[in-house]
């Protein structure tokens, strides 16, 4: 490298009459930042917008088009008798179940813990009860008929667990000479 | 580099919406100036290259000449003005190899032109710039 080389390699940034402004690069990478976000919210909006808009349209046009019933509009009883089939075993047992707790007669200290069991059953009762309400408007659908399906298990579940703890507590009032007053729990 | 305020502007501002538009291709913050300024570059030449008269870029004799000018009495707006005044084909390649920092066959392939066309450009830059440096020496 000669002296003229050497020169203007040394003062190439001297050479720029007017410098960029300190800090320049960071405020125009602050400014593309800015400019991102603007756009992301640009797109969040979009999207939450869109949202807002498919949502009520879906409702609008829920009742165009209601959920095929299971049943088949040539075979109803054929089709009715089929699930029924499916959910039979599960009434079966919950009724067997029910009919053995209601039986069953707990001291009345305890009843306390039995509250939270029974609660849990209100709320399964309940959520079948909106199941009846639809399955009344739209008839079965697969997809009725297997939360119905859970919703048994989890009835079933819980009555099993209050079973054994209602044994479980009469067994444990036997063993002390304690005299408690029984009652019997309304399920 | 491309001698004309306006010019610069209007360049500076096509490069700046690329530079959003490519945002993504910015690896790290680090990278920021020498991205932007390649940007620049290419925005600059986008700009010369419909009006380079390409006739200016062919290859000229260079004689050698031994240099001992002192450039360090020349203000820095004295140097700027007269390499603004150079043709617009070698002042091109001037910017690039020697103020941008670019290798000639950087250059070349920039501007569409042959490795040693960047070269004799660049010498004749360099003599015509010489040359307007002494003329100015001898008349101060």
């Amino acid at each position: 490298m000669d002296n003229f080389e050497q020169f203007f390699t040394e003062n190439r940034l001297k050479l720029d009459v007017e410098p960029l402004p300190e800090g320049f690069n960071n405020q125009m990478i602050a400014n593309f930042r800015a400019v991102r976000r603007k756009k992301q919210t640009i797109r969040l909006f979009a999207a939450a917008g869109f949202l807002l808009l498919l949502v009520p349209g879906i409702m609008l046009l829920q009742p165009f088009f209601k959920p095929e019933p299971v049943a088949l509009q040539e075979s109803p009883s054929s089709a009715e008798l089929s699930i029924l089939t499916r959910l039979q075993p599960y009434q079966t047992e919950i009724e067997s179940s029910t009919q053995f707790i209601s039986q069953q007669r707990v001291p009345t200290e305890y009843s306390v813990q039995f509250q939270d069991f029974l609660i849990q059953l209100q709320i399964i009762d309940r959520q079948q009860d909106i199941y009846q309400k639809q399955i009344d408007s739209y008839g079965y659908t697969e997809d009725m008929i297997q939360q119905i399906m859970y919703n048994y298990e989890l009835k079933l579940m819980v009555l099993q667990k209050l079973q054994t703890e209602i044994l479980k507590i009469n067994k444990l009032s036997k063993t002390t000479n304690h005299e408690y007053t029984n009652i019997q729990l309304e399920i | 580099m491309l001698g004309n305020r306006q010019d610069a502007e209007d360049v500076l501002q096509d490069a700046m919406i690329q530079a959003y538009t490519n945002l993504k291709s910015l690896k790290s913050v680090e990278s920021f100036g020498p991205w932007m300024k390649r940007i620049v570059i290419n925005q600059c030449l986008h700009f010369i290259r419909g009006r380079l008269n390409f006739a200016d870029l062919q290859l000229v004799n260079t004689p050698g000449e031994s240099d001992e000018t002192d450039y360090y009495q020349f203000s820095m707006e004295e140097l700027n003005s007269t390499i603004q005044q150079l043709p617009d084909g070698c002042r091109i390649v001037f910017n690039l190899y020697l103020l941008e920092n670019y290798s000639h066959k950087e250059v070349a392939e920039m501007l569409g032109i042959s490795e040693s066309t960047s070269k004799s450009q660049y010498q004749r830059a360099r003599q015509l710039l010489q040359h307007q440096l002494k003329k100015k020496m001898n008349h101060g």
